[in-house]
């Protein structure tokens, strides 16, 4: 019994901090309408700043906490509101889970290149008032989390009082529901949204300092993720309420202190011993399932349009054969180490590429890509390799392939299923709480599973050695441990993966998707089942996720479980998708090959040019090659996040006039390949063939258009026709379509309100 | 600047002779590179009710957001009270009087009724006040005070945005569509309602389709065709008008 109260008032110490750290979240949804995925990364960075003014700078404690909390971690929120929140009214759901995602990537990049740039070190932030405790039924009870249970007191009254009884807070909430009709009302939304976001950030700020020393040494992203601990109890207030997210703060706490009660802190049971840190994601989970289900409204009409060019089939395999021709000749031209991250790349794209079916044509979220990549991993794993450890095949089998596909597929339509009925926000919460999950029990998972069916004894071996290999395959007599032809194979498989979403996307099926993504309401009074349109959508997206997943690990050789399954590599993984178009294949493709090359490449040519110049190491390899390693991707993410179409699209727009000179074109191309032949001989270098080429990208489709005038007069003359006229005196083209959207002011260019999902 | 067109909000009294209290003068405005209002000029006086007529499409809603200052002027003038309050913005204007139901229900669903109400307090009137003046009004809203206003019927939406617009003691009222979707009685209630605030000294702009029932609680009435205001004068007069401009007739010279 006293066992148990002294767990009860642990718990509600752990609880307070959760509660802090949730209603920050409640405080800019229920204002915003945006989920600040970014909220555990503020409240990480204010955990260091405030290292730094009272450990590293030893300012006294008061002082200390009334910068970081009062006016750092404030300004950050600030910051955030007026340079990239407020942009994102009026955007897709997808593009506001993004561009969060990216800010969370940027600040945690950015407090890797400030804090953590070389290499390990350790920062151990202290308690207040360092260990003094109080005896509580025989358990110490620190200082510190008196203080945090206080604060949290505080701060859930204080919450309710502004939100729900006073003016400003009430005009806060005004702000989501209706921003205009709140002028006319003689509120000032602006100013509303900026005192959520400044209290919002100042709360997450306040969590971060509280929970930093539960750590020991700091760790940026672990410390990010024990926020993330938070947002059951957020999600179980509907991400609205401050009373039931106090509430559901308090029960996650307890749970995870009883647990360590019932479990003498994890070592009764050690196959469970992660259950510890999986508690919240299965609240998270448990919460979502009981989460009421929003209403079906069919009264958005999204005013946009998001334009996904569907290739024909035709021109979708005229593609894919340039993009094998193209890549065979790149790789031959390039070194092994260049090979190699063209290869990763490649990997990278096939798993994207089930983003593109489930993102870019059914609307849907998942942010635990890698995940399916692990359980893949594992399945294959089983087959090929076997409990032994010893290999007993040298090559990845089909069936090795399928089956893992196939448990993916089970194991994507068994999360999605609790999840179909709500909204794609949450859908996306619930397989981040799975990849948590499964990252927890299994793959940090030392034990082998052993049992026995029907009396057959079986072993499943998962990462117990920390790490699992696989065999690539050796296919049609090829050995594709060969660098050079796996890449070729995995080219080869993208293509034909990528033929087949595009056969998918223009089928009647197909159709049905897009149809489900921009009205479910439409599509339910129609007599879709949009249940199971999306069951099976996700189950498909799922199997496609393991087989680039296994192409990923089978590239990798080996991969550790302490790496990559965490959760930051799929939110990576999806923003960078979303950046290179999330519609198209293409948009995979680049989003895989600039993922690899940013991390990898970049970084390298700075490093190559600080060690040439010596006297500007400090500015090319910290300042610039770090920052980008480091913060690079997620700045991307940022600024090209809010184009809905993504850079795939931009640069198929560049080509489009090409199409109109195809002598021209042809040209074009046989000289690139001349060009190509020469290179590889050696008659010209690999660099100037590279920057020829690159250049004439640019320069040739402008070129052809100076050259043939009168082939492009209508693009010339749009604009100044008599609107009523085109379809008559000629034939309706894209850039009418364009031109309209743009009178009509139709965001579809540079903004998207593509989903009527909400 | 929302000061001191504070300072000016006119007493309420009806004037004989009338002073124009809102005005548009040749305004030319619209979205983006879209023109939709080409150069109107309306005139809205003291304590009168102003029908706005027209076919969909006409520019109605357009004036009325360049009134509260939703939508920007291209070139043109707007004038409130005698002195121009151009490029003033939206929140300013309701604070010095002009207030404003958009089309569609003029609420925050997510907000109780209570809390919609209380967004009509930055005049000074205590919420209390505001309250009684609105559940005397409308005694339907009374039980669902603390009912999330979105999950009420339409017309009781209709009758919390009328309230709250009410509740801030406007001078200028503007109203568009109020009578979407209603039921015929719900609609001569409103009406009716309209008519007194005006014999108060509020001035309206009423803007509607169904031309008939608003003609009869209208001083004056303009017909609004592509964007521009065709014809204004006493409604009797502009009955025949009316139907050719909704049957795309003549008007357009
Ligand atoms: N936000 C907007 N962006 C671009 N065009 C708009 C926008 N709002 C309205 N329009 C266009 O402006 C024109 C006038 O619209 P407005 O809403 O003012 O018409 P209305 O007279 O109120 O019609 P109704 O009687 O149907 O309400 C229409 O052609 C409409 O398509
Ligand atoms: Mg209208």
């Amino acid at each position: 019994m006293q066992d148990f109260l002294a767990y009860t008032v642990l718990g509600i110490c752990l609880g307070s901090v959760y509660a802090i750290a949730a209603t920050g979240l409640v405080v800019t949804y229920s204002t915003s309408g945006v989920f600040n995925v970014a909220h555990g990364a503020v409240a990480t960075i204010s955990a260091l700043v405030y290292w730094q003014l009272r450990q590293g700078w030893h300012l006294s404690t008061p002082l200390a906490i009334v910068l970081t909390i009062c006016v750092f971690a404030p300004a950050v929120g600030i910051f955030l509101e007026l340079v990239v929140m407020r942009g994102l009214r009026d955007t897709s759901e997808v593009t506001r889970l993004v561009i969060p995602i990216a800010v969370l990537l940027a600040i945690n990049g950015l407090a890797t290149w400030v804090w953590f740039r070389d290499g390990s070190r350790a920062i151990v932030p202290k308690k207040f008032f360092g260990e003094q405790h109080l005896q509580v039924l025989g358990q110490a009870v620190y200082y510190h989390q008196v203080i945090g249970v206080g604060l949290a007191m505080a701060t859930a009254g204080g919450l309710y009082v502004l939100l729900y009884r006073s003016r400003l807070g009430v005009t806060m909430r005004a702000t989501v529901d209706d921003r205009r009709l709140l002028m006319l009302n003689g509120g000032r939304p602006d100013r509303a949204s900026l005192g959520s976001w400044a209290i919002g950030a100042g709360l997450a700020g306040l969590a971060g300092v509280l929970l930093a020393p539960q750590q020991g040494a700091l760790q940026i992203f672990a410390l990010t993720l024990l926020v993330f601990d938070a947002y059951p109890a957020a999600v179980g207030g509907r991400l609205r309420s401050v009373p039931i997210t106090f509430v559901g703060a308090m029960v996650l706490g307890l749970t995870r202190q009883y647990f360590d009660w019932v479990s003498h802190a994890g070592q009764s049971w050690l196959a469970l011993r992660n259950l510890r840190n999986a508690i919240p994601a299965i609240l998270l989970f448990a919460a979502l399932l009981f989460l009421p289900q929003g209403r079906l409204r069919g009264a958005v009409v999204a005013r946009t349009r998001e334009r996904f060019t569907v290739p024909t089939m035709k021109q979708a395999v005229a593609w894919g054969g340039v993009l094998i021709a193209a890549m065979a000749m790149l790789q031959a031209l390039m070194k092994g180490a260049a090979v190699i991250s063209l290869a990763n790349g490649m990997a990278l794209s096939l798993m994207a590429l089930s983003l593109v079916l489930l993102t870019g044509y059914a609307g849907e979220i998942n942010l635990a890509v890698y995940t399916f990549a692990g359980v893949a991993l594992i399945v294959a794993w089983q087959l090929d390799v076997g409990p032994t450890g010893l290999a007993t095949r040298a090559s990845l089998s089909v069936t090795a392939i399928l089956a893992a596909m196939l448990v993916c597929a089970v194991v994507g339509g068994l999360i999605a299923l609790p999840a179909l009925r709500l909204r794609g926000l949450y859908l996306g919460l619930a397989t981040f709480a799975f990849g948590t999950i499964v990252y927890q029990l299994v793959i940090l998972q030392t034990k082998p599973l052993r049992g026995s069916i029907f009396g057959h004894q079986f072993t499943i071996n998962l990462f117990t050695t920390g790490s699992l290999t696989v065999p690539r395959p050796h296919w049609f007599g090829i050995d594709f441990r060969d660098q050079r032809a796996f890449l070729m194979l995995m080219t080869v498989m993208f293509v034909l993966i990528g033929l087949a979403l595009v056969g998918i996307r223009r089928s009647a099926y197909g159709r049905m998707i897009i149809a489900m993504k921009d009205s479910p309401a439409a599509c339910a009074t129609l007599g879709l089942n949009i249940m199971r349109l999306k069951l099976g959508v996700f189950m498909l997206s799922s199997a496609l996720a393991g087989l680039g997943g296994l192409m990923w690990a089978a590239q990798q050789r080996t991969l550790a479980n302490n790496n990559n399954f965490d959760g930051f590599a799929s939110l990576l993984l999806f923003m960078i998708a979303v950046v290179g178009g999330i519609g198209y294949i293409s948009g995979a493709l680049l989003a895989g090959i600039f993922l690899s090359v940013l991390s990898v490449v970049m970084p390298n040519i700075f490093i190559k040019l600080g060690s040439d110049y010596p006297s500007l190491h400090w500015f090319f390899v910290t300042g610039i090659g770090n920052f980008t390693k480091f913060v690079g991707p997620a700045l991307i993410g940022i600024r090209l996040g809010k184009n809905p179409s993504g850079i795939a699209q931009q640069v198929m727009d560049g080509f489009r006039p090409l199409k109109r000179v195809p002598l021209g074109t042809a040209a074009w191309a046989s000289s690139i390949v001349v060009l190509w032949f020469l290179s590889w001989r050696g008659a010209i270098g690999h660099w100037t063939f590279a920057l020829v080429v690159i250049g004439s990208v640019f320069i040739v489709p402008r070129v052809l258009m100076g050259m043939f005038p009168e082939r492009f007069e209508d693009v010339a003359n749009a604009g100044q026709e008599d609107p009523d006229l085109i379809g008559l005196a000629r034939p309706f083209q894209r850039h009418d379509r364009d031109r309209f959207d743009r009178e009509l002011a139709l965001p579809g260019h540079d903004r998207s309100r593509s989903d009527a999902t909400s | 600047m929302s000061e001191s067109l504070a300072e000016s909000q006119p007493e309420p009294i009806r004037e004989p002779i009338r002073e124009p209290i809102l005005e548009l003068v040749d305004v030319v405005a619209g979205y983006g590179p879209i023109i939709v209002l080409q150069s109107v000029s309306l005139t809205l006086h003291r304590g009168e009710v102003l029908a706005l007529l027209g076919p969909n499409g006409g520019g109605k809603s357009t004036a009325m957001q360049v009134c509260c200052g939703l939508v920007p002027i291209i070139s043109g003038q707007l004038r409130f009270a005698g002195r121009s309050i151009t490029g003033a913005a939206p929140d300013a204007l309701a604070r010095a009087g002009v207030c404003a139901v958009p089309e569609g229900r003029g609420i925050f669903p997510n907000l109780t009724v209570h809390e919609n109400l209380m967004m009509a307090t930055h005049t000074g009137m205590s919420l209390a006040e505001i309250e009684h003046t609105a559940f005397a009004r409308f005694p339907a809203l009374a039980s669902r005070r603390w009912q999330l206003a979105g999950t009420m019927s339409g017309g009781q939406q209709q009758m919390l945005s009328m309230s709250r617009a009410l509740a801030t003691n406007p001078a200028v009222l503007l109203l568009d569509e109020l009578s979407m979707g209603l039921a015929p009685k719900i609609v001569s209630q409103l009406y009716e309602i309209v008519a007194n605030v005006a014999a108060e000294g509020v001035s309206v702009l009423l803007i509607e389709q169904f031309a008939r029932s608003v003609l009869r609680i209208a001083d004056r009435a303009a017909i609004m065709l592509n964007g521009r205001i065709v014809r204004t004068g006493p409604p009797d007069e502009l009955a025949d008008e009316l139907s050719a401009a909704y049957l795309g007739g003549k008007a357009n010279s």
